[in-house]
């Protein structure tokens, strides 16, 4: 018997696996064909850029595009595509088209750690701001705070997250000036060797506060918000009052009865979102001239730059079904209702 | 309930911001690390930062500078446009022999590159046969550049042109031999062989007879073609470490991050005691980006395009708004594709309905100055280029809406008992217009012709769509109407034509464009190429040949309006004083300069004219 | 639940009463409010950011326009893009969902594979891609393409809910009467998540609000004439933001949808409250 369990976990492992793989297959292939598709290409961009700055034949613009890209966009699409898939096989990931010389992989080594850093920061103050904030208010309800947060809560969840950067910008550096943002732009402090120094760790977290404090802004409203109703929900369930009838502590019933029933549904989204966030934002990082994953995509896409594109959105699969697996078995994990079937 | 568990979460999210507060306060701290270093704070615009970004200033994705490379590297002079004078900088004087279609240059002596080597002719050689490799246009003129001696060049044109000047003495930066020599050296070792090839390939286009076979042709052709990819194959990636100038400043890669690049003075510029700054430090981002800075008063000059509002608020923050001419701006151009956009009356009409006045005002306020005398160059070349008998055919199109409406009717127009026109054949005028949505005044532009266009009964909705998709709608002439650039940043009027009548029409061979046939008969002339005309126009040592075919080509363009320029973009650079940058004068033939290519707030550094500010309690010039 | 009962609830609950004012507001000034006040279309090179009046109670534009009348025409495209997007996709998600949920097996997997995919393509390109090829240039197309890309993450959680309702008695004894599936899904199951249903509906009304702006925000979208989204658009890159003069323009589109979402929000609270007895008892 638990021999054929195992089999089984396994099969289901696998199964998954390959959906996973197919969905890789999949993404891929699509976005290989839609950034072709967009309209204009790397070479005629750069023709473009030519003829305008230097008033020069659209020949003559050729003829120095033609020296200067050492790439093929002639050739069938599916010629392309399967010459695509064959290097992405064996991990090559070949270099940038706008850049020549310069490898995908070490752009992506250079710039993902950073939307990573500020990212994974905002996700998790974020979320735990938001779950305290959601539960107090539900206890709460009704109360002034309630009012406050939960119309705080809506409207910075309705606010683009773009607009929270500038208006942040504007309020804070332009109008106060408490936030010298000249200093705090890019990743690191200019002229500090990077290592585990002090000085070095407190230069990067002060250049990542302001890309921070935009997406916790512009999500702590949703944390808040569901936080709330997952706490009211389960503070209606049968075993809280069942709980509360026995006598229990009210710290206890609200830590380990309401709090952690409330917080289940929430950690899958969290997960989800993790996954979600490698792609970083290509707005706020160029606002705040962040060196991150996503400055790097409104730059390739701008430039047209396939091959980095490319790259970005394979990162951004990859986590997105990641995370989804990741959340999946997180949910099997910490479902109490499921623990108890296997325990029992 | 638990009062004292909630007021423990209370305390913690307190002591999370206290954090970040004091995160905050740590920042501010490293401003105030504050020495006597004199600093200029610049735009340049946007670059790439590393990886991409890298020191080849040829190859895509270089590292940009923009006006403050003159900084780094330097010309061989500099352009007063106003008073059209050269400024000598790396060369002391030149002269032009047209008998022996030759250009001679004198090199300064004493100047040293970066890197401590002296710049000679060879520096020259190297800095001109490396755009070669490029297929730059600089090398439309001459045939080949030699250094009889380390301090002079000559230059053997094979086009003679009175435009190439220009392309010598501003437009080729000089580069180190120590660098670049390698590769410069590639490059001449097959440049003759191929320029020779060339002539031959043309000549057999012609149906001539060769000195050679024609098989001989091609195989030495093919042998040049495999040298020239091995040298572009290893130029592509070249990646110089510094960039190495002559100019007053050096720039490392170590500098450079995605925030800012740090410039630093070099100690041996041939001419340091003018320079009276220690350190530039550039901002990258465009102009959203850099207006928060520049209202925060950290950045003291930028050469971005700003809107109305912006200038309003940059003025009222105690900028002073500088406004050199950049010789472009907006217009409209016409898709001859379409009935009846086909028709000059038509075009015309449409000329004598919109008010450029309004439009220059609300798209750049003061920035833009409406088009007088519509030929399709500056305002400011007219007096200069164009001679009395063809001025004098100019039309101005002056606002009018009743002669508007005049010429629609003498061709068979009637208004709708909605207000709007219908054609002779009985359809109502929809016309769409294109435009950039991300160009402030661009979109500006077209809300505006548009809403006028509409008043006079001419439904003309507008469609905006991003940068990189424009030229493509544009090129395909997917539109009706189109708000698109006129002109061009050069001070012979040839450069403004091609753009004008070429770019965006079908001798481009991109597309068809907006189609406009450059065989037309224009009266008194009767049949004329506008195409010959304006290759021509820039042909030549003969200016008074030139001028016949730009004034021709001009007083079609006026007359005909395949394109309808709008208004004259000016600067709305702000300039800030008194903070790192003492005040300037208030008039300086050099603020007529081109905005972006003879900027003259580095051409002041350079003179020695750009002092630091003086501040009470500090003896240079930082905050 | 009777009429009377729903009429005292929301009249408890004064924050969501005061959302479903807003919301009614808003709708009537969209849909109402361009019949009343008519588009100022007038140039005034002299009145450029005018601060505002009485008469113009939010000042002048880039071109000396009314603000008020162009915030007054821009809603309509924005609400009826967001209803439409709102119906469209909470019924393409409820069907999938809860067919995917009912049925289980092999149709199962695969719609969830589907919706995998869906939501692991990256929406950028992909948006671009199609603003290039179909151009978007009605609201219809919008709603549509809107729909489609939203319906994903609804889907799975109406699956959930349905596995979840699948095992409950009644559910059971339908099946075991043999009603057939259509019968069940749509007479047993739905009925049961009808608040679900429409606090969704809600939710992705919100949700499309907020993506279409940004579609516009970014020029995805080339759509012409008034538009909140538009308009935030337009006064961005005019650099509204950083006058001081000229806050209004940028700040009243940003905060009419900020007030649509909040109103929206507080309105589908107090409907939660009313489809979820529970909720009820905690206060």
């Amino acid at each position: 018997m638990p021999a054929f369990l195992r089999r089984l976990a396994k099969n289901f492992l696998l199964r998954r696996l390959l959906a996973m793989f197919a969905t890789i297959f999949l993404v891929v292939t699509l976005t290989f064909f839609m950034v072709r598709l967009m309209p204009g290409n790397p070479i005629e961009v750069y023709i473009n850029q030519q003829m305008s700055l230097t008033g020069i034949s659209y020949q003559e613009a050729q003829n120095q595009a033609a020296s200067l890209y050492n790439i093929d966009l002639t050739s069938p699409i599916w010629v392309q595509w399967v010459d695509y898939m064959k290097k992405m096989a064996v991990g090559d990931f070949g270099y940038s088209f706008s850049s020549p010389g310069t490898p995908v992989i070490k752009m992506i080594v250079d710039y993902l750690p950073w939307t990573i850093f500020s990212v994974g920061i905002s996700i998790f103050i974020s979320f735990i701001l938001g779950i305290f904030m959601g539960m107090y208010i539900a206890y709460k309800r009704g109360g002034w705070m309630d009012h406050i947060l939960s119309s705080f809560a809506s409207i910075t969840s309705s606010v683009p997250n773009y607009l929270v950067g500038i208006l942040l910008l504007i309020f804070f550096g332009v109008q106060l000036r408490i936030i010298p943002f000249s200093v705090m732009r890019g990743t690191a402090p200019a002229g500090v060797e990077p290592g585990f120094s002090l000085e070095y760790l407190w230069g990067i977290f002060a250049h990542a506060i302001l890309p921070m404090l935009t997406y916790i802004i512009s999500t702590i409203g949703g944390w808040i918000l569901t936080m709330k109703n997952t706490t009211m929900t389960t503070m209606g369930e049968d075993y809280v009052l069942v709980a509360k009838a026995r006598g229990l502590k009210e710290s206890r019933i609200i830590v380990h009865y309401v709090g952690r029933n409330a917080i289940l549904p929430l950690f899958t989204t969290l997960v989800m979102q993790v996954g979600l966030l490698i792609g970083g934002s290509p707005l706020i990082e160029t606002i705040f001239v962040y060196k991150g994953i996503g400055y790097a995509l409104s730059n390739s896409l701008a430039q047209r730059d396939y091959p980095v594109m490319q790259a970005i959105f394979l990162c951004i699969t990859i986590s997105v079904i990641f995370a989804n697996f990741a959340a999946d078995l997180l949910y099997s994990k910490l479902d109490p209702r499921i623990k108890s079937n296997v325990t029992e | 309930m638990n009062r004292a568990k909630w007021i423990k979460y209370v305390g913690i999210i307190t002591l999370l911001m206290a954090v970040v507060l004091v995160f905050l306060s740590g920042c501010a701290r490293e401003t105030q690390t504050d020495s006597n270093e004199r600093v200029l704070h610049g735009a340049p615009g946007i670059y790439p930062p590393p990886p991409q970004g890298h020191f080849n200033i040829y190859i895509t994705n270089n590292i940009y500078l923009g006006i403050y490379l003159d900084l780094v590297e330097q010309t061989l002079a500099f352009y007063n446009w106003p008073e059209d004078k050269w400024i000598p900088l790396l060369a002391t004087d030149w002269n032009l022999d047209t008998t022996k279609n030759q250009f001679v240059v004198h090199l300064r002596k004493g100047v040293k590159f970066h890197d401590g080597t002296d710049f000679t002719s060879r520096d020259v050689v190297t800095s001109f046969y490396i755009p070669y490799l490029m297929n730059l246009a600089v090398w439309q003129y001459f045939d080949k550049v030699e250094a009889p001696d380390p301090y002079t060049v000559i230059f053997h044109f094979n086009h003679p042109s009175t435009v190439a000047d220009r392309y010598i003495l501003r437009v080729t930066y000089m580069v180190a031999d120590s660098v670049y020599g390698e590769i410069a050296r590639e490059v001449q070792s097959w440049a003759d062989e191929e320029i020779y090839l060339k002539g031959l390939q043309e000549k057999r286009d012609k149906g001539e007879k060769l000195p050679i076979s024609i098989e001989e042709l091609d195989r030495r052709w093919n042998k040049v073609a495999g040298l020239r990819a091995k040298t572009m194959d290893k130029f592509r990636s070249f990646r110089p470490e510094r960039r190495i100038g002559t100019g007053p400043f050096t720039v490392d890669i170590k500098d450079v991050d995605e925030s800012q690049i740090t410039l630093r003075r070099f100690a041996g510029y041939w001419d340091a005691n003018k320079i009276q700054y220690d350190k530039v430090v550039l901002y990258n981002g465009e102009t959203p980006i850099i207006t928060p800075m520049l209202l925060a008063k950290e950045i003291d000059f930028a050469t971005h395009g700003f809107p109305i509002a912006t200038e309003r608020q940059l003025k009222k923050t105690g900028f002073r708004i500088m406004r050199p001419p950049t010789f472009g701006g907006a217009g409209v151009a016409f898709n001859h594709d379409v009935y009846p956009l086909n028709r000059k009356e038509v075009r015309q009409a449409i000329a004598y309905a919109i008010n450029r006045d309004e439009v220059a005002a609300v798209t750049l306020g003061e920035a833009a100055k409406p088009c007088k005398f519509v030929t399709g160059f500056s305002d400011t070349l007219v007096h200069r280029w164009l001679k009395p008998e063809y001025a004098k055919m100019l039309n101005t199109y002056e606002f009018d809406t009743v002669k508007a409406a005049r010429i629609l009717e003498s061709i068979g127009f009637k208004r709708g008992i909605d207000g709007f026109w219908i054609d002779d054949k009985g359809k109502r005028l929809k016309l769409k217009l294109l435009c950039i949505l991300e160009y402030a005044d661009f979109a500006s532009a077209g809300e505006n012709v548009s809403l006028q266009l509409k008043k006079f009964g001419i439904d003309a909705p507008m469609r905006a769509v991003t940068a990189p998709q424009f030229p493509e709608d544009a090129n395909q002439g997917r539109f009706d109407m189109m708000i698109r650039v006129w002109g061009a940043g050069h001070p012979h009027p040839h450069f403004s034509l091609y753009n004008d009548l070429i770019s965006y029409n079908y001798p481009m061979k991109l597309g068809k464009g907006m189609n406009f046939p450059m065989r037309q008969n224009v009266a008194p002339w009767g049949n004329i190429d506008l195409e010959l005309l304006i290759r021509s126009s820039a042909e030549g040592f003969d200016i008074e040949k030139q001028k016949d075919s730009i004034g021709k080509v001009a007083v079609s363009l006026n007359h005909l309006l395949p394109i309808l320029p709008l208004y004259e973009r000016y600067g709305n650079s702000p300039l800030l004083e008194g903070v790192r940058v003492a005040p300037l004068p208030e008039e300086s033939p050099y603020y007529l300069n081109n905005l972006y290519l003879d900027n003259f707030l580095v051409l002041m550094m350079m003179q020695g004219q750009l002092q630091p500010a003086v501040l009470p309690g500090h003896n240079g010039g930082t905050r | 639940m009777s009429l009377n009962e729903i009429l005292q609830l929301i009249r408890k609950d004064k924050v969501g009463m005061v959302g479903f004012f807003v919301l009614l507001g808003l709708i009537l000034m969209s849909y109402v409010g361009p019949y009343v006040i008519p588009l100022d279309e007038v140039v005034r090179v002299d009145r450029i950011y005018e601060a505002p009046t009485l008469a113009h109670p939010l000042g002048m534009d880039n071109m000396g326009r009314d603000i008020f009348s162009e915030i007054v025409h821009g809603g309509r495209d924005v609400l009826t893009v967001a209803i439409l997007t709102g119906v469209l996709s909470t019924l393409i998600a409820f069907f999938l969902g809860a067919f995917s949920g009912f049925i289980g097996g092999k149709i199962d997997t695969f719609i969830m594979w589907v919706v995998d995919v869906f939501l692991t393509i990256p929406r950028f390109p992909l948006l671009l891609v199609l603003a290039a090829v179909i151009t978007l240039d009605n609201i219809y197309l919008l709603s549509g393409l809107l729909a489609i890309l939203s319906w994903p993450p609804l889907a799975r959680s109406v699956r959930s809910q349905v596995l979840s309702v699948k095992t409950r008695d009644y559910i059971e004894a339908a099946k075991l009467l043999d009603l057939g599936t259509y019968h069940i899904i749509f007479k047993e199951i739905l009925p049961n998540l009808m608040g679900y249903v429409i606090i969704n509906f809600i939710f992705s009304m919100t949700a499309a609000v907020y993506s279409q702006v940004g579609l516009i925000f970014l020029g995805l979208v080339p759509l012409s004439g008034q538009n909140w989204g538009l308009m935030i658009q337009m006064a961005w890159t005019r650099g509204a933001i950083f006058y001081t003069g000229s806050l209004a323009y940028i700040l009243a589109p940003i905060i009419v949808i900020a007030l649509f979402q909040w109103a929206a929000i507080a309105f589908s609270r107090s409907l939660e409250t009313i489809f979820n007895p529970r909720l009820r008892g905690a206060s």
